[in-house]
């Protein structure tokens, strides 16, 4: 009896492709989220020049060049354009939970959502901002598996309640050894599948603020999974730590630089 | 035959058809009525196709349409199955088309188009104030500053009553305690004390604390057609302006549709309102129909539009106003607990003032059949000047924002010059669907891509050099084998500095040097257009010249596509077509029942016949001579009956062309081009009806015809069983 019943686990096991790896504990889950926050917590300020693309069928090609200026202590934001020339000056204010629009050609504020399309890209602000899973959203976790050649976990999140995000559900593989995030799912509270990004590439970066390593993603791919075929690309391209004006998270600020 | 056969045959078909009357009568009657509903259907249907044509012809769509032949869909002015704008193509060199079209003989004008959607966004009352402080900020307007100060702390007062009762019934509680707390920090005077000196910090901490506590601002979706505006009214001679004015020759502006700040724009309470106060006085309903019902209700909700609105001093002064009104206008008992509103009263604190108006103003807004009419006067007259009706008023400047044709979202400001509708047809939806806006504006939002910015646009690119991939692989190609490291350290660690070499300023001047300038008509017509209007000198014509304009194009090169007005207004012209299909598909309907009926009795009444018909052969008739007998009295009946129902088919039309018929909704507006469709009779109404119905007879009673030319003199002869 003893006997078949090993066999039988064998082929079950065999059945399932090999030795399951042994889930995270809901402490461990949440650790490894908490991490992949800290990583990329500057707890100062944060100055970074972005390139976003959009490709949509069936239209042009939409590219920018933008600074997002970041202060993690007080949870503010600006993403200002400043390529192509048309968009140049338009920018987003994050104060607080309200994100502001502010278009030069017409010298006028907007309040918009946290689901804003960031220029009208398949971008989010969250893609812009400081990482803030933890706080944000409660972790499930689902399991060890492979991308590519990489072994990474599969965590789900769920919006805590109350939290403004731009989506309610998350399903994240963190990279087991470094834990960088390499891939994001993104659904409505539906069950739809809105987004799906990667993070393939990371960099680091000292900082003098939190006298430890920044990390950032380089490059972060995003694809419409409601549109499909469309996509956008946000590629970090400089980074600087150093601290920042305070005028910056300004509305008077952002409206001086196109006055 | 001879004339003497003819004289036997047609005396022999009059006594049979008195002989056999109640089978006459029969028939008759369905012949009679046939004929009657071909003429006033076809007689309805002329008139609602002309009537409609009038709506679309001179609202918008002009006789002939022309558009690129490049576009991936038909061009369709009152929108086709999308929810999007159709992608027509464009016609990049306007100037050219209207040369080229405007030399044939029966062109009387060519307006050029293009019709697209924008929004317009409207923050909260708060954002409303705010945007108004920091304008008299800007220029140090001390005085305006203070009554915007007092004015905004009356909405904070406002917010902290609702909040305080919300706290009473809501689940989210911390929601409205940290609402709470806020409010209590502006509140507080030390909260203002540098505010004279420098108010910056203080409306920016309203912007981030308080703004967003409030409603959420409101984004407004419009359908506008871009055009030569001068040139428009000109030739759309239903365009009335009935508020503010004109937009000026040359000169950049929007006009809005009264239809869409009616139905869609306007502060809701007065909008709900005016929906209550049509129902209950021109539709005659009571106050407590259920949909009635259900939007006073509604209505006494929304309260706040009104009391957010109100300065101090309004507010002080309404609420005196409504004790007067209360007492003029009181409602009737309340016998059904069913239109007892009482439990949609906001709780009252009688020591607090907006509290008071509060429910006063939900009081006044529990109106009935009874004092509808005098608190509908009391609201237009005491309570509209006291509040801002419409977001937009004629001499605002509205920012208007679309999606570019190159994919990037552009914004506008242009100048709101008057409010207009198409005459006769301002309850039509359909007309009242599109704003109107100069076409230099249209280009602006419009925003084709060109080489330059192309150029820029592979510049930014090519900086980047990043790859492209695909979402099919990219895990494979991204995290596969081949995949570069994922953690590096970055390899730049100084600054940069991100305005080297660029220039942001002077974009707002250069838009607003445009609003200012004036353009010329080279300007207008030297441009592109994504689609023009045709107006005829005579519309007879149509057809030719519609095929002659077509071969002039192609001779210019222009690749372009002319339309008449039907195939260009969408579905709305299709309409016409469809009800054609319906009414014919009916007429066949009640035809091959009628064929069926006239058949049977024609057969029967044969049979019936059988003796007569056999003494006639043997005295010598032919059955040629049967055959004709029969024939001629089913042509009789038909002529009498079927010239009869025809003749009362016209006399009906023509009573209903007197009386008219109403448009009880706004589609049949449009299609009755305005609120009462005259409906006229033609010739060939009763043409076509009288030549229907003796063809339907005649077919009928070939068969029992027949029949009866078989029928052997010896039937006759034998006796009856």
């Amino acid at each position: 009896m003893r006997f078949r019943f090993s066999v039988l686990s064998l082929v079950l096991l065999a059945a399932l492709g090999g030795t399951p790896a042994a889930a995270l504990n809901p402490d461990e889950t949440l650790k490894v989220v908490k991490e992949v926050d800290d990583r990329q917590r500057n707890s100062g300020d944060y100055k970074a020049l972005v390139y976003i693309e959009q490709k949509e069928r069936d239209k042009n090609d939409q590219v920018f060049e933008a600074v997002v200026y970041r202060r993690d202590d007080d949870d503010k934001l600006l993403i200002l354009f400043l390529k192509p020339k048309s968009e140049a000056g338009k920018g987003y204010l994050r104060l607080d939970k309200n994100l502001f629009l502010y278009d030069p050609t017409v010298g006028k504020w907007e309040r918009r959502t946290e689901r804003e399309r960031i220029g009208g890209t398949d971008s989010r602000r969250q893609d812009f901002d400081e990482s803030r899973l933890a706080e944000e959203y409660t972790s499930k976790y689902i399991a060890e598996e492979k991308l590519g050649k990489f072994s990474v976990h599969h965590i789900e999140l769920k919006a805590k309640p109350g939290m403004d995000v731009a989506y309610p559900i998350l399903h994240i593989w963190v990279d087991k050894e470094t834990n960088n995030m390499l891939k994001q799912e993104e659904y409505a509270l539906s069950g739809k599948k809105m987004r799906t990004s990667y993070y393939p590439a990371w960099e680091k970066k000292y900082s003098p603020s939190k006298k430890a390593e920044v990390y950032f993603p380089k490059e972060i791919r995003i694809f419409d999974e409601v549109e499909k075929g469309n996509k956008t690309t946000v590629v970090i391209r400089e980074v600087d730590l150093n601290s920042l004006d305070p005028n910056i998270f300004t509305k008077a600020w952002l409206e001086s630089k196109s006055r | 035959m001879n004339p003497y056969e003819w004289r036997l045959i047609a005396r022999l078909s009059l006594h049979n058809l008195l002989n056999h009357r109640v089978k006459s009568l029969i028939i008759g009657v369905i012949i009679l009525m046939g004929s009657f509903l071909v003429v006033v259907g076809t007689a309805m249907l002329d008139s609602i196709e002309s009537s409609m044509s009038r709506s679309i012809i001179s609202s918008l769509a002009g006789h002939l349409q022309v558009y690129s032949n490049k576009g991936k869909d038909e061009l369709a002015i009152f929108g086709g199955m999308m929810m999007a704008a159709e992608d027509i193509g464009k016609m990049p060199d306007f100037k050219q088309v209207k040369q080229t079209l405007s030399a044939d003989p029966n062109v009387k004008a060519i307006i050029p188009m293009g019709i697209d959607f924008a929004t317009i966004f409207s923050g909260n009352e708060i954002d409303d104030v705010l945007e108004d402080m920091r304008k008299a900020a800007k220029i140090n307007d001390q005085a305006a500053l203070t009554d915007l100060r007092r004015k905004l702390m009356q909405l904070v007062s406002m917010m902290r009553q609702e909040f305080t009762q919300q706290l009473k019934i809501t689940s989210n509680i911390k929601k409205y305690t940290d609402g709470l707390k806020e409010l209590d920090v502006v509140s507080a005077p030390e909260f203002w004390k540098d505010f004279e000196t420098n108010p910056l910090p203080v409306l920016d901490h309203f912007d981030s604390k308080i703004a967003g506590l409030a409603a959420d601002g409101v984004l407004y979706y419009f359908r506008y057609v871009g055009t030569d505006l001068a040139a428009f009214q000109e030739n759309f001679d239903r365009l009335k302006i009935v508020r503010g004015e004109m937009v000026p020759k040359g000169k950049r502006g929007f006009l809005f549709n009264n239809k869409i700040l009616e139905d869609y724009v306007k502060n809701k309470v007065a909008r709900d309102l005016d929906w209550i106060h049509r129902k209950i006085i021109e539709d005659q309903k009571p106050h407590n129909d259920s949909e009635v019902r259900t939007r006073i209700r509604q209505n006494m909700r929304q309260f706040r539009k009104v009391t957010f609105q109100l300065t101090p001093a309004n507010a002080e002064k309404l609420e005196a106003e409504l004790d007067n009104i209360l007492k003029e206008t009181p409602r009737a008992p309340v016998t059904d607990p069913k239109d007892d509103f009482s439990k949609n009263f906001a709780p009252l604190d009688p020591n607090s003032r907006e509290s008071r108006l509060n429910r006063k103003l939900q009081d006044f807004l529990w109106v009935d059949s009874g004092n509808i009419a005098r608190r509908y006067e009391f609201f237009y007259k005491v309570v509209a000047p006291m509040i801002k009706l419409y977001p937009f008023n004629a001499g605002d400047t509205i920012t208007l924002r679309g999606l570019t044709k190159s994919g990037y979202m552009k914004a506008v400001n242009v100048k709101v010059y008057g409010v207009f509708e198409f005459e006769g047809l301002g309850k039509s939806d359909l007309a009242g669907g599109h704003s109107l806006m100069d076409i230099m504006t249209f280009r602006d939002l419009y925003g084709f891509l060109t080489d330059d910015k192309k150029k820029e646009l592979a510049e930014i690119k090519s900086e980047t050099g990043i790859k492209e991939v695909n979402q099919d692989n990219a895990e494979a190609e991204l995290f596969g084998s081949a995949a570069t490291p994922i953690e590096k350290a970055a390899e730049s660690d100084g600054t940069f500095d991100e305005f080297a070499g660029l220039q942001l300023t002077g974009q707002k001047e250069f838009q607003d040097a445009l609003m200012a300038r004036s353009f010329d008509q080279e300007a207008v017509d030297n441009g592109v257009a994504l689609n023009a209007a045709i107006i005829l000198k005579d519309p007879g014509k149509l057809r030719e010249t519609q095929m002659r304009l077509e071969e002039t194009a192609k001779a210019a090169k222009l690749d372009l596509k002319v339309v008449d007005w039907q195939k260009a207004s969408g579905i709305v012209g299709q309409f016409v077509v469809l009800v054609r299909v319906v009414l014919f598909i009916a007429i066949f309907i009640i035809f091959a029942v009628a064929l069926v009926i006239i058949n049977n009795s024609m057969v029967m009444a044969t049979m019936e016949r059988v003796m007569e018909i056999g003494t006639m052969r043997a005295i010598g008739a032919q059955s040629r001579l049967v055959l004709t007998l029969f024939l001629s009295e089913t042509l009789l009946l038909a002529t009498i009956s079927g010239g009869l129902g025809a003749f009362l088919g016209a006399g009906f039309i023509s009573w209903l062309g007197r009386q008219g018929i109403p448009a009880v909704t706004d589609i049949l507006v449009f299609l009755f081009s305005g609120p009462k469709l005259f409906p006229e009779w033609g010739v060939q109404n009763l043409v076509i009806a009288f030549a229907m119905i003796l063809m339907i007879s005649l077919i009928s009673t070939f068969y029992p015809a027949l029949i009866a030319t078989r029928i052997r003199p010896a039937v006759a002869m034998s006796p009856k069983e």
